[in-house]
């Protein structure tokens, strides 16, 4: 891997640390889920070792908090101008990209690990089956990723990091909604069947629900890979094409 | 500037990740890694091994509504997984099965056919229009099995229903089991003098009916049919000798057993018009002279009391509805079960009642493998208690759970015949000449063979494992134990059909929160030790107010004396305080779950949040205190 990522990657994850975003974001996405799974999902009336009510929220958690946490990733260097300082560096637009997106991943995917009492707790109640469990937080931990490949774009358009919060909630939202006869009757009238069906299944819910099922199939590991991929592409063109302006 | 990072290079991205998308859900089909405990996405190899042992070719139509399915984002993930399964069952049967997915447009022929079928349409609005999402099966015969509609809250048992619907189609040829009975599972016909009215077959009896050729045999068979492949006995009291001699040569021939027996039959109820008859009326069966040469022995007048299992019932005591473990009534789920065999492994849970205890005859030189056991805390009791029992807290007084007891067996091995010198003599004939055994005689088994047994007629009842609905004037059944589930099974093994028994096995995922029933048993126990406690002081108490009382009355002097006044304040402020402590003691049990729950529900959405923001404030100061040192070292 290009040093410069790892470089990038190590400057981001720290300043997220040094600065009081991380426990804001991690004392509320923790207490959130916490409260989502035990009075909402009534994890503990339910009765069954497993942890459905806990990750069938980690969709609509993520579509407030991720954005929050990808507005700034370049709307902020755009407004304090400090784009231009890391774009003169001796890396490219890809490098920046990656590392700023991998830092912000590795946050997350902190923010996940504490929720770690849950699954004691669901094993201190019953019998999970923990690789189910171990599946929901794979299956969680790449939906945050294309949440945030999707905020990272949106945050490259804009130097307005409350814009860049308020597109990138709704674009998310079209992405978990997908599916639903919502988004779909906006399009059936008018493009072919095949076109309706891809965009049904580019639902975040169909393979996140896949995934936390239990079974690893290569198409939601394709769909996601994919639209991470697009989306930091998309990041790097925008921001090659704003640096030409 | 690089050609790919412009406009164009995104036109470019959006045509690529539609296009990879599209061909990977088109393509990869079977890429996928099932990481489920019990492999629950995989199909099992019973499955397989039906699929590949196919004698006959089976047709397959799926109808599902394609148009309709995407407005219900549930639904459309389900049929995604039925049409990935169909066409798994495809790829390993190969030519023998033919699978087709028809969409049932609305008003077209298709949806007739469907219809045809059988199968259920939904209506979603006012205008008539069905959604269809069901299974239809055809065999070359011209026999046809369904699926009314895949419902996905059934997703569980889905491989077992179509593995059973192709396996149906693909062995029309039904195996024959027998059946021989002093309780009325078929159903009674109406016997109005009696008062008694038409009864529906017990719901064992109707599961087994699609899969079988159930034969109903006579109590006074003398010779059981060649063609039986199972013979199930159920209830078998007052048989005479040769009807057991029969059912010896049968099983000695390599036929099967599937015996139920029982110390105190439940379901065996006398008739109360008749109360002589209902005195001289035998509610418990056995295996007669066969017991001593299979080598199993039923504990005579005894049923197991088991605590650990025990299901709750309701009762009144003093006016008062009260909850209390019935010890006879027992609910043994996977802890009492064998795992090594395909019979009970995987099940859910089995309700037993009044059930007895099983042991092996060590002499007899046949394999006794226990299925079914109770808990490690079960005693034995007098099975003449249970006549009239009114409060199950005679059973519970002197209660002392400390041994294991089977109450369901394998038996196998070469069994020898319990009629060594041949067929029994009947009572018309006469009884002083011996006879030479009849050539068809046989002495003992020439391969293994192989029995079950239960001890326990009840868990057949429909009162203990399902609850019967009737909906639009059929009667559904909705299993609350595997009773069923457990029959089928051992009949199943028994006739053979190995490969569909690995399959059921994979029934029920439910993971209850044990620890939570580990305290509300616990709570129960104590809770019960101390009610009694405080009843007896109550009524010690309310004993010596009512003598006070007396006393007054007796005295014919209204008035009582100071001490006398002051003692009877004191009894009643006594018998308020015994009440209150009552009640407590009812929250109590409740208590220490809610109390869980709250420690939790704490534990979970407080102490991290928590343990961060102290974490953070701390990093902060720290921080902070070391950037100030930092600028006073500068300045000086």
């Amino acid at each position: 891997m290009n040093p410069a990522i790892g470089v990038i990657f190590r400057r981001e994850l720290y300043s997220y640390f040094s600065t009081p975003i991380a426990y804001v974001f991690i004392v509320i996405f923790l207490l959130l889920s916490g409260i989502f799974t035990f009075y909402l999902g009534n994890f503990f009336l339910r009765g069954q070792a497993d942890l459905m009510p806990f990750f069938m929220f980690h969709p609509w958690l993520y579509l407030f908090l991720i954005p929050a946490l990808s507005m700034r990733l370049w709307a902020e260097e755009r407004k304090s101008g400090s784009i231009e300082l890391l774009l003169t560096l001796p890396i490219t637009v890809t490098s920046a990209v990656i590392g700023k997106y991998l830092a912000a991943w590795a946050f997350t995917a902190i923010a996940l690990f504490l929720t770690f009492p849950i699954w004691i707790t669901v094993n201190y109640l019953g019998n999970p089956d923990n690789m189910i469990i171990l599946a929901g937080y794979f299956g969680s931990l790449l939906m945050a990723g294309a949440f945030l490949a999707i905020g990272s774009c949106i945050s490259a358009i804009t130097k307005n990091q409350v814009i860049a919060f308020i597109i990138t909630v709704v674009v998310c939202l079209a992405f978990i909604l997908s599916g639903y006869p919502l988004v779909l009757d906006f399009f059936s009238s008018w493009t072919p069947a095949i076109i309706v069906d891809t965009i049904s299944s580019f639902s975040f819910l169909t393979h996140f629900d896949a995934i936390g099922k239990g079974v690893i199939d290569v198409r939601n590991l394709i769909y996601f890979a994919s639209l991470i991929a697009f989306w930091l592409f998309a990041t790097v063109v925008l921001i090659e094409m704003k640096k030409a302006d | 500037m690089n050609k790919l990072l412009t406009s164009t290079g995104l036109i470019v991205g959006v045509v690529l990740l539609l296009a990879i998308n599209i061909v990977s859900n088109a393509s990869l089909k079977t890429a996928r890694l099932d990481l489920t405990e019990n492999r629950i996405y995989t199909l099992s190899q019973g499955s397989k091994n039906i699929l590949q042992n196919l004698p006959e070719p089976v047709t397959l139509r799926l109808y599902l509504s394609e148009q309709l399915v995407r407005d219900f984002p549930a639904i459309s993930t389900y049929a995604l997984r039925v049409k990935e399964l169909l066409h798994e069952y495809q790829r390993l049967a190969g030519d023998k099965l033919e699978l087709q997915i028809i969409d049932p447009e609305p008003f077209s022929e298709a949806e007739d056919r469907a219809v045809g079928y059988g199968l259920q349409g939904v209506p979603i609005d006012a205008s008539n229009t069905m959604f269809y999402f069901g299974l239809a099966g055809t065999n070359r015969i011209g026999e046809k099995e369904i699926i009314t509609f895949f419902q996905p809250d059934k997703e569980e048992s889905l491989e077992y229903d179509v593995t059973q619907l192709i396996y149906r189609l693909a062995h029309p040829k039904q195996k024959k089991i027998g059946i021989i009975s002093t309780l009325p599972v078929q159903g009674e016909t109406a016997m109005p003098a009696l008062g008694r009215a038409n009864t529906s077959a017990w719901v064992f009896m109707e599961q087994l009916k699609p899969l079988f050729d159930v034969q109903n045999l006579d109590k006074a068979v003398k010779e059981i049919p060649n063609d039986l492949a199972v013979l199930m006995l159920i209830h078998p009291k007052e048989l005479t000798d040769q009807t057991w001699y029969a059912i010896d040569q049968f099983v000695l021939k390599g036929g099967r057993v599937l015996a139920f027996i029982d110390p105190f039959s439940e379901a065996d109820r006398p008739d109360s018009s008749n109360p002589a008859a209902a005195a001289a009326h035998v509610r418990h069966s056995d295996l007669g002279p066969l017991a001593a040469t299979w080598g199993v022995e039923l504990v005579a007048d005894k049923v197991v009391g088991d605590l650990k299992g025990a299901k709750q019932v309701q009762i009144e005591r003093q006016g008062r509805a009260v909850v209390s473990p019935y010890p006879v009534w027992i609910d043994i789920d996977t802890s009492g079960f064998n795992t090594q065999d395909v019979i009970t492994n995987g099940l859910d849970t089995v309700t037993f009642a009044s059930v007895g205890s099983l042991s092996p005859k060590a002499d007899a030189g046949t394999e006794f493998v226990p299925l079914i056991q109770s808990s490690t805390e079960a005693m034995l009791l007098e099975a003449n208690q249970l006549l009239g029992l009114t409060d199950p807290q005679t059973l519970l007084k002197d209660f002392k759970g400390e041994n294991q007891f089977t109450l369901a067996a394998r038996i196998s091995g070469q069994f020898k015949t319990a009629f060594p010198n041949g067929a029994p003599v009947s009572e018309e004939e006469n009884a002083e000449t011996p006879r030479d055994p009849s050539p068809e005689h046989v002495n003992q088994a020439s391969e293994p063979v192989t029995v079950i047994v239960f001890a326990d007629t009840d868990l057949l009842a429909d009162q203990f494992w399902v609850r019967i609905q009737s909906f639009l004037g059929q009667r559904i059944a909705m299993p609350i134990a595997a009773n069923g589930t457990l029959v089928t099974n051992a009949v199943d093994n028994l006739t053979g059909s190995n490969d569909l028994i690995s399959v059921r096995n994979r029934g029920t995922f439910a993971r209850p929160f044990t620890r939570v029933e580990d305290i509300r048993r616990e709570a129960e126990q104590r809770f019960r030790e101390q009610e009694q406690r405080l009843q007896a002081q109550l009524e010690e108490t309310e004993s010596k107010i009512n003598q006070l009382q007396q006393q007054r009355q007796d005295a014919a002097n209204l008035n009582l004396t100071p001490e006398q006044e002051q003692a009877l304040e004191q009894f009643r402020q006594e018998q308020v305080n015994i009440r209150q402590e009552l009640r407590q003691v009812q929250h109590q049990l409740q208590k220490d779950i809610d109390q869980l729950e709250s420690r939790l529900k704490f534990l979970n959405i407080g102490l991290m949040p928590l343990l961060v923001g102290f974490g953070g404030l701390a990093l902060g100061l720290y921080r902070g205190r070391r950037r100030r040192t930092f600028k006073q070292n500068v300045a000086q």
